[in-house]
């Protein structure tokens, strides 16, 4: 029937092995380069007594806060916060597929990513976003680094008559703030608006027990690359399972074949695992550190009993870029996440998946 | 944004239960993350009665808060007219006083002489034909190739494939010859709903447009950008003045757009503005498709003047 359609191109999947002893591997820059994570959990595939597990512990805490646009482009703002520090920010609307959507990533731009009728009253130069229909949403970047953006000056002052006369709406903001130095969650003081402070909390006390964990060794080393390809992708497939703690992969499931065929990647064993999870606007920098700290704990691991453990983390959906400023978009998913499977010796695999609406790659 | 642009307005609006039975249906398409809703009122024969649609109030919050999930959704009304008589005379133009009072016009025509017209002549914004029966004309090349050039939609309501199974049929197949003819190209999803059962997501209608023959980002345009044309279309048509100029008076102007008006008229009192002389020229934006279809118009209502 809808032979003269063309079908859009489909979702991604990046798969890539590297080490984190090879200088240069990309792991830092892979977790640094992705601003806005919604959703983080570790699984290990055993239990891990309470007091080594709380060296995962790496509080960190962020802001809701309802503001206007002008708030940003403040000298105050851009010298306290933006230029001693990582300061990130999106904007909570209804999806970027329907609403404006505005962040601030991680290297101080400010990404105004708008719909038509928006774009058009608000007066600021952008480009036609990638995605979508054709030139029904816009985007536009401000760089607040930028030497030139300072009061007096032709550019800043456009900027600030806009913010202050067409686009006056306040947004619903997630903010967090982490100073250069000491690479903690710091405050931000938003007077005269008023905050609301949200810790993120680790929940450690995540068991899974009698699962069926597959045997991630034979992917670690890759003798014959397409039959990797296939096994690396069956894994993904439990780490998916495994990380929403699905029941298929209970060793005494025993589900009717017509509502699931699932069997775990071949060899498995039955065993127990544990889980941290955490929830919120995760830094990406607290990220990297709890990379560190899980390849760390698997490498000192006295007994090497522990051989590998797995790192999910799930972007925000609606957010308008992925990785490096690459833009994003929400098609009938808006997925951008990855995972990393850490061996005890260093060796990575990487799994980037990425929905349709994506530059990155 | 998504829009559902036919929720039927119930017809006897007083009787509680219908009302109660309208906001679940509108709670729901909240729910569903829905921001635009037209609630239709459907007329055979003479266009003799006023407006009946009276927009539910608790949703007209402020557009300016911040918008988390927030109870709110813009509401248009909107008329469709059957027709079934070509020689009878709708008085389907903006100068008729209780057409213009409706945001949205549609016409529902019965014979494939009405639907020529239909496409060709007839000021509306929206062509709906009842997809969930057999329809009583093919739908051909000519007529539906000059609706598109004057920016007319055709409607398909998804809500008859929900209730009943040999309807499903039916709109299936009208769907996919209308999807054919037209190349996907203008075509508006609606629900056409009764009950608040038979509404579903947009995501979901993105997959039920997929059977209709559109791929999935055609069917996602059915249910947002291709029904913004339609308001934009139905707002040219009854605000501006040869879809070109329309008047607003000044005090309606929030005071963060006064500048709007230029220096030298920001000292005016807003209160004391004199509507006969002083009002404000307001340009509307038209994209290229849109200046087309405004020049087609222009030349209709040049054409009534003579």
């Amino acid at each position: 029937m809808s032979i003269f359609l063309s079908e859009p191109v489909k979702s991604k999947l990046h798969i890539s092995h590297s080490s984190i002893t090879l200088t240069k591997s990309r792991h830092e820059q892979i977790i640094l380069d992705h601003p806005f994570n919604n959703n983080l959990n570790i699984f290990f595939p055993s239990i891990i007594s309470s007091e080594k597990i709380n060296l995962f512990n790496n509080d960190f805490f962020y802001y809701k806060v309802d503001l206007p646009l002008s708030w940003f482009i403040e000298r105050d703002f851009i010298r306290d916060y933006v230029k001693s520090g990582c300061v990130v920010a999106l904007s909570l609307t209804e999806g970027i597929d329907v609403a404006d959507i505005i962040a601030l990533d991680s290297l101080g731009t400010l990404i105004l990513n708008l719909t038509k009728d928006t774009y058009e009253e608000l007066g600021l130069d952008g480009k036609p976003a990638k995605f979508g229909p054709d030139k029904q949403r816009f985007v536009v970047q401000i760089d607040l680094k930028e030497k030139s953006l300072i009061p007096g000056k032709r550019g800043y002052e456009r900027i600030k008559w806009c913010f202050n006369n067409t686009l006056t709406k306040k947004f619903t903001f997630l903010i967090s703030f982490l100073k250069s130095g000491t690479k903690k969650s710091s405050e931000i003081d938003f007077s005269p608006f008023n905050a609301e402070k949200i810790w993120g909390n680790f929940d450690f006390n995540n068991i899974c027990d009698n699962i069926l964990i597959p045997d991630l060794n034979m992917i670690k080393d890759i003798t014959n690359e397409f039959q990797w390809k296939l096994d690396a992708v069956e894994i993904y497939d439990w780490i998916g399972l495994a990380s929403i703690q699905a029941r298929r992969i209970k060793s005494h499931d025993q589900v009717d074949p017509f509502i699931s065929v699932y069997k775990p990647p071949e060899p498995y064993s039955p065993g127990n695992g544990s889980f941290i999870k955490c929830t919120g606007f995760i830094p990406s920098l607290t990220i990297k550190e709890l990379f560190d700290s899980v390849s760390k704990f698997l490498q000192e691991d006295e007994n090497k009993n522990i051989p590998w453990a797995i790192i999910n983390v799930w972007g925000f959906k609606d957010s308008p870029i992925s990785w490096n400023k690459h833009e994003h978009g929400y098609f009938m998913n808006g997925e951008n996440n990855y995972s990393f499977i850490v061996y005890n010796d260093g060796t990575y695999i990487l799994y980037q998946a990425l929905g349709t609406y994506d530059t990155y790659s | 944004m998504f829009y559902d642009l036919n929720l039927p307005y119930p017809t006897q609006p007083n009787i509680a239960q219908q009302q109660t039975e309208l906001r679940k249906r509108v709670d729901l398409l909240i729910k569903f993350g829905y921001q635009v809703v037209a609630y239709n009122h459907t007329i055979t024969g003479k266009l003799d009665k006023a407006n009946p649609i009276n927009k539910l109030e608790t949703y007209n919050d402020s557009p300016d808060s911040p918008s988390g999930k927030q109870q709110k959704i813009e509401q248009l009304s909107r008329i469709t007219v059957v027709i079934e008589d070509a020689s009878q005379n709708y008085g389907l133009s903006s100068t008729n006083n209780i057409i213009s009072s409706y945001d949205i016009v549609a016409v529902q025509p019965t014979n494939e002489k009405i639907f020529q017209n239909a496409c060709g002549t007839l000021e509306v914004d929206i062509i709906t034909l009842e997809m969930g029966s057999r329809l009583p004309f093919y739908i051909k090349h000519g007529p539906v190739g000059l609706a598109i050039e004057r920016g007319v939609y055709f409607e398909i309501c998804y809500a008859p494939a929900i209730r009943d199974s040999a309807s499903r049929r039916q709109l299936i197949s009208n769907a996919q010859s209308l999807v054919r003819v037209t190349r996907g190209k203008n075509i508006i999803i609606t629900s056409e709903a009764q009950k608040a059962m038979e509404l579903r997501g947009p995501y979901d209608i993105v997959n039920l447009g997929t059977i209709m023959g559109m791929n999935q980002a055609m069917a996602k345009d059915c249910i947002s950008t291709n029904c913004r044309a339609v308001v934009m279309h139905a707002k040219t048509r009854r605000n501006t003045h040869r879809a070109v100029v329309s008047f607003e008076p000044i005090s309606s102007l929030k005071p963060n757009e006064l500048w709007k008006v230029g220096d030298d008229k920001k000292n005016i009192n807003v209160g004391k503005t004199d509507f006969k002389g002083k009002s404000k020229v307001k340009r509307i934006r038209l994209s290229k498709d849109d200046e087309e279809e405004e020049e087609n118009e222009a030349e209709i209502s040049q054409d009534m003047e003579i």
